[in-house]
């Protein structure tokens, strides 16, 4: 285990974003409210980022080096977005638990928020809540790589422990090249849905949907993060603005690879098995809600429409905006969004939770299990997209299903033991949504943490257990479950 | 510039890890497993077989400034070329190893749509014949023009050398080395093992002049190379049974070459050598990783996986380099002729130790207030670790 080398290169990305910590000092200096809450960490971090850059001259690690690299960027990460929460000292958020918990679900793109009062905390600290999603949306490491040079070995490694889905795909030569593509469209797409935003505002159909609240709000719907500096999330806004968002998280949860292509003059977009279905499945769910919407508030087609999509899209996505108190929904409207939550987006997108490649992949496997009950001596590869995939791929998907179900369902046990022996019972069916949430980094659940609501609810120790489960279902569980068995330490 | 590497074996790895870091490289390979274990280094992979047309357009050859074929099948080294040259222009490398099909390519350069073939059989047995009379040299090559590049055992005086990476490496013009080490010309030479390269190496070392005996444990095989070889004596039996070595009195040759096709062959033959008296022994090495510990074993290592790639990566330089040697394990040497960049630099601005200069046909010696001058063909040794980062 080469430890030294693994630390030096996690300080270059300590330092890294110990430099991002500039622009919401920026909007601090511009609104003239303190910068202390952002020049201490930011000198902390680039301090102890350069001194941990310094144990080893000429870091080298491998596969092995790369999950602990990983995961502890991750947690480092988490840590140092949350000293502008405490420093700054107001709100429910000076609490360290609830910094750390906020923090971590900016990064991790969660958007469970612990914070009760909105007008609390000064616009840079708000603005800092944002930006930690868009950082966390692409990925740190992913940003590294493109950036420094000294990560760009190995970095292919590195970056498929990072990024969303079974696989990486590789779209140049170089790692480097391919980091930068990826933040290319990332930023892109931010700025087109910015413009757009903007342009509506002027056109006078979002009067509320400011420049500044543009770019905030595309922050989070590109890294299908959910953070508003608004209490009401995207129901603040008109319908205009709501379809944009639509739109945008339907891309933000889409192959990035595929925008690739596609800029290219490449379509295999219209071809891409994963995408079909992705959208498929947006439009199957949204259409089973219009019914139960319209019953339930008597909504126009339309509108049940665009409230249903909205919804659904977010939680597939796992951005967590809400147009609407989807927690007063009727029952069987709210079970459809919990199961929402354990599809996710598309592999090499932003979105958390379980991704629908390997839905797709682990549904083919189980009617090959079904066909091979009677035909005992028939071999059948499962396919996507025309292509065979290889049998140990498809173990590993089957496998980190099994997985994350059997999290979910121990952490959700845990939820409640820790409810009842603090004297706080939370309620089964709650407990689970918030576990699907935070393990999913989708951000609001269904019940008593709806999307108005907020994490404050729960004891200390189930919020120490959701900072964990947020980092878990970012890093797609096995890259820091690893870290837990005893065979990864030994030689 | 974008190359695309056909085959991702030991040769076509090393290929690829030299030209990774300053090129845009595809690799294209069949084997899922190969493909693996490319994974540590910088390059787009893709996998499916190279002799089929969609398997090289997905590798997008269309637009390759270079495609190297490095399979271990001669024939898919060729069809690659072919298609490569119908779907894009890129400058095609095919590497093979019947020496018919290069003597056939030989003929006309354009012949098969390849536009450089490379055999380490002939570049491994030129290398070992030139050596083989020199003493006091490891490995003897030459670089470029008039000048040769040596890795020494003793450096004799008049002679220009440098010591990098452990090695003392000299330079200078075939007549000064052999002034400074007087070569013997009639050597005996044992070579066990008559592999393919075994049989050109003995071709050549008699047109030398030297006495040539080969050790071959397969009868056919033996037959065959005695009726290429006739004026050399070949030797049907255990190449490692100590027995044979006193009745054929195989000690008594002044130099050894093992030369199996397997590793573990070539140095169980190589130590029984150097254990019954040949100090001086020769193994081909075919797995370059595998270098160092033939070397630790006394023997003088040569890997013709080594030499290929070298050929090949010589290939992608571009004009500017004339020249390249890296049969000295650790040690490039590069000759390198001096443009508008590189014109009036002093010798401590290049990347490495300035050697000999050629300058309108002369050699010249670089001394510490040395300029440059445009035309100059200059040779530069380097420590190999930094050579895949050079740049001119």
């Amino acid at each position: 285990m080469r430890l030294k080398a693994t630390f030096a290169l996690l300080g270059e990305i300590v330092a890294l974003l110990g430099l991002t910590l500039i622009a919401p000092m920026l909007v601090a200096i511009h609104n003239g409210t303190p910068i202390k809450p952002f020049l201490i960490p930011l000198i902390l971090s680039t301090g102890l980022g350069l001194a941990m850059r310094s144990l080893d001259r000429n870091p080298e690690i491998g596969m092995k080096e790369a999950f602990l690299l990983v995961s502890l960027a991750w947690l480092f990460v988490a840590i140092i977005g949350a000293l502008p929460y405490m420093i700054s000292g107001r709100s429910s958020l000076a609490n360290p638990i609830n910094a750390l918990f906020e923090s971590m679900s900016g990064f991790t793109t969660t958007g469970a928020t612990v914070l009760d009062n909105f007008n609390e905390p000064s616009q840079a600290i708000l603005f800092w809540r944002q930006l930690t999603q868009w950082l966390g949306g692409m990925g740190i490491v992913v940003l590294a790589i493109a950036i420094l040079p000294r990560l760009s070995i190995g970095g292919a490694e590195l970056m498929s422990l990072e990024a969303p889905g079974p696989q990486l795909q590789k779209l140049t030569p170089h790692i480097r090249q391919t980091a930068r593509i990826f933040w290319g469209i990332y930023v892109g797409l931010t700025l087109l849905e910015t413009g757009i935003l903007t342009l509506l505002h002027y056109l006078g159909l979002a009067p509320r949907m400011t420049p500044y609240m543009a770019l905030v709000h595309s922050f989070t719907t590109m890294s299908t993060g959910g953070f508003s500096p608004l209490a009401l999330s995207i129901e603040a806004f008109s319908p205009a603005v709501q379809w944009v968002v639509i739109v945008f998280m339907i891309l933000a949860g889409a192959n990035f690879a595929l925008f690739w292509y596609l800029l290219r003059g490449d379509f295999r977009i219209a071809r891409n098995e994963e995408f079909r279905w992705y959208v498929a499945i947006l439009l199957v769910l949204s259409l089973i809600l219009v019914p139960m919407l319209m019953r339930q508030y008597g909504f126009s087609f339309p509108t049940a429409f665009r409230q249903a999509l909205f919804q659904v899209a977010s939680i597939v996505t796992t951005t967590g905006y809400a147009t609407m108190n989807f927690a007063l929904w009727s029952l069987p409207a709210q079970f459809v969004l919990f199961f929402a939550m354990f599809i996710g987006g598309s592999s090499g997108s932003t979105a958390g939770s379980i991704k629908v490649v390997r839905w797709v992949v682990a549904i083919k496997a189980v009617f090959r299990e079904l066909f091979q009950s009677f035909h005992g001596r028939s071999v059948k590869p499962i396919k996507l997209g025309g292509r065979i995939v290889d049998e140990r791929s498809v173990r590993g998907v089957l496998a980190f299903i099994v997985l994350y179900f059997v999290v979910f369902l121990v952490s959700s046990v845990l939820v409640v033991l820790n409810g009842t022996t603090t004297g706080k019972p939370i309620p089964l069916a709650d407990a689970m949504s918030a576990v699907a949430a935070t393990l999913g980094n989708i951000g609001p659940g269904v019940g008593s943490i709806g999307p108005m609501a907020n994490y404050l609810i729960f004891p200390t120790g189930t919020k120490i257990l959701m900072f964990f489960l947020m980092w878990l279902g970012r890093l797609e569980i096995v890259t820091a479950l690893v870290l837990f068995t005893r065979s990864y330490w030994k030689w | 510039m974008k190359i695309v590497v056909v085959g991702a074996g030991r040769t076509g790895r090393r290929v690829v890890e030299h030209l990774s870091k300053n090129h845009d490289v595809i690799v294209v390979d069949k084997d899922p497993e190969t493909i693996e274990e490319l994974q540590d280094l910088d390059v787009l992979t893709v996998e499916g077989d190279g002799s089929i047309p969609d398997t090289l357009e997905e590798a997008e050859v269309a637009e390759a400034d270079y495609l190297i074929a490095t399979t271990n099948d001669d024939t898919v080294n060729i069809i690659v070329c072919s298609l490569a040259k119908m779907i894009g222009d890129p400058f095609t490398i095919a590497r093979v190893k019947r020496m018919e099909y290069l003597r056939l390519w030989g003929r006309g350069r354009k012949a098969l749509g390849v536009n450089l073939m490379v055999s380490s059989i002939p570049l491994v047995a030129k290398s070992i014949a030139n050596v083989i009379g020199f003493s006091g040299l490891r490995v003897l090559r030459d670089l470029y023009g008039p000048l040769f590049v040596g890795d020494a055992v003793d450096v004799p005086e008049g002679v220009w050398s440098v010591e990098v990476a452990g090695r003392r490496v000299v330079v200078g013009t075939l007549e000064e080395l052999e002034r400074a080490y007087s070569p013997t010309k009639h050597s005996r030479v044992l070579i066990l093992g008559a592999s393919e390269m075994g049989v050109l190496l003995g071709e050549m070392l008699l047109h030398k002049g030297c006495d040539v005996k080969i050790v071959e444990r397969d009868k056919a095989k033996a037959e065959k190379a005695a009726s290429v070889l006739e004026d050399a004596t070949l030797v049907v039996g255990n190449p490692l049974s100590t027995t044979l070595w006193k009745e054929e009195e195989l000690d008594e040759a002044d130099v050894a070459v093992a030369a199996f096709d397997s590793d573990e062959e070539t140095l169980m033959g190589g130590m029984l050598s150097i254990d019954r008296g040949i100090e001086r022994t020769f193994a081909i090495v075919h797995d370059g990783g595998l270098i160092r510990l033939f070397e630790g074993a006394g023997l003088i290592a040569v890997s013709p996986e080594v030499v290929t790639a070298d050929r090949i990566v010589l290939a992608t330089r571009g004009r500017k380099v004339l020249g390249l040697v890296a049969a000295i394990p650790g040690v490039r040497v590069l000759a390198i002729e001096v443009d508008e960049s590189l014109e009036g630099r002093e010798p401590s601005e290049l990347p490495g130790i300035l050697g000999p200069v050629l300058r309108k046909g002369e050699v010249i010696l670089p001394t510490a207030v040395f300029h440059l001058q445009k035309g100059d063909i200059v040779t530069l040794i380097l420590e190999e670790e930094r050579a895949g980062e050079l740049v001119l």
